[in-house]
């Protein structure tokens, strides 16, 4: 009898962890307990650094790169949200979309700018994450290495980050216009 | 001893409990937040508003890189 307890007990004992072990797994402490010897991308310092090795772990970020560096990140992760589905049109289509998620009222830019800069600076931020987006797919066709793509993601995350942050525009142009160049390079 | 037994039963059960629960309530939140994806895909702006200006107001191609590129140069131009 004794026995047949203990037996139910080591049983009961085992599934019990098994269990334990699946439901953390979405919390990452439990999953890190059990596999200790994988460096999450999140921890890397730079963001270089994450962004390859996300890329060549495809794994996506908890949070976007250029959030980062705001207090509120959330604002900003649903400011990208809602253009999401705008990545699959083309063309005029894509455009409208774009104006349409930043809230433009117009449908110029010029115009535009003289009723809210910040929704022409959402515009903005989409036509970069829109580069991001062909650098992606640039690297997943081989044509360019890891390394390459992450330099040009951070680059575009960098100019991000300055409209994010209010900078002026003097300063935005001195971190595009080499980007430019590096885009000419090895995009071209 | 055999309260001994019973008792460490009684905990290895509420452990296994703890595990299920945890394990509900991740996908319960799985579930949110992807109802609030859904949610934010609603257009944000009134087409007809957009529609009203003059035909000669297009929206601009968005194809090519140089077509990202013009239009970055023109939002910078206007900030």
């Amino acid at each position: 009898m004794k026995k047949v307890f203990i037996i139910t007990t080591i049983f009961l004992l085992l599934s019990s962890i098994f269990i334990y072990g699946a439901g953390g797994g979405g919390g990452g402490s439990s999953s890190k307990a059990f596999r200790p010897e994988e460096r999450s991308c999140e921890d890397r310092s730079s963001i270089k650094d994450r962004v390859q090795c996300r890329l060549e772990k495809k794994e996506e970020g908890t949070i976007h790169e250029s959030c980062r560096v705001l207090e509120r990140t959330d604002d900003c992760a649903t400011l990208y949200r809602r253009v999401y589905s705008c990545y699959e049109k083309t063309g005029k289509e894509k455009d409208e979309c774009f104006k349409q998620k930043a809230r433009f009222t117009y449908k110029t830019v010029k115009k535009e700018a003289g009723v809210s800069s910040e929704n022409v600076r959402n515009y903005l931020l989409f036509l970069l994450y829109d580069l991001e987006e062909r650098v992606e797919e640039a690297y997943d066709e081989g044509k360019l290495t890891s390394e390459e793509a992450a330099e040009l993601i951070s680059d575009i995350v960098e100019i991000k980050q300055a409209i994010l942050l209010g900078k002026s525009k003097s300063d935005v142009k001195s971190l595009l216009n080499p980007f430019k160049n590096k885009w000419k390079e090895k995009m071209r | 001893m055999k309260k001994i037994i019973l008792l460490f039963f009684a905990i290895v059960m509420i452990f296994s409990l703890f595990g299920c629960v945890q394990k509900s309530n991740d996908a319960m939140e799985k579930k949110g937040v992807q109802e609030n994806n859904e949610a934010e895909q609603q257009p944000a702006v009134n087409l007809t508003e957009l529609n009203k200006e003059s035909p000669e107001e297009e929206y601009t191609e968005l194809n090519t890189d140089d077509d990202i590129f013009r239009n970055i140069d023109e939002v910078l131009e206007n900030l």
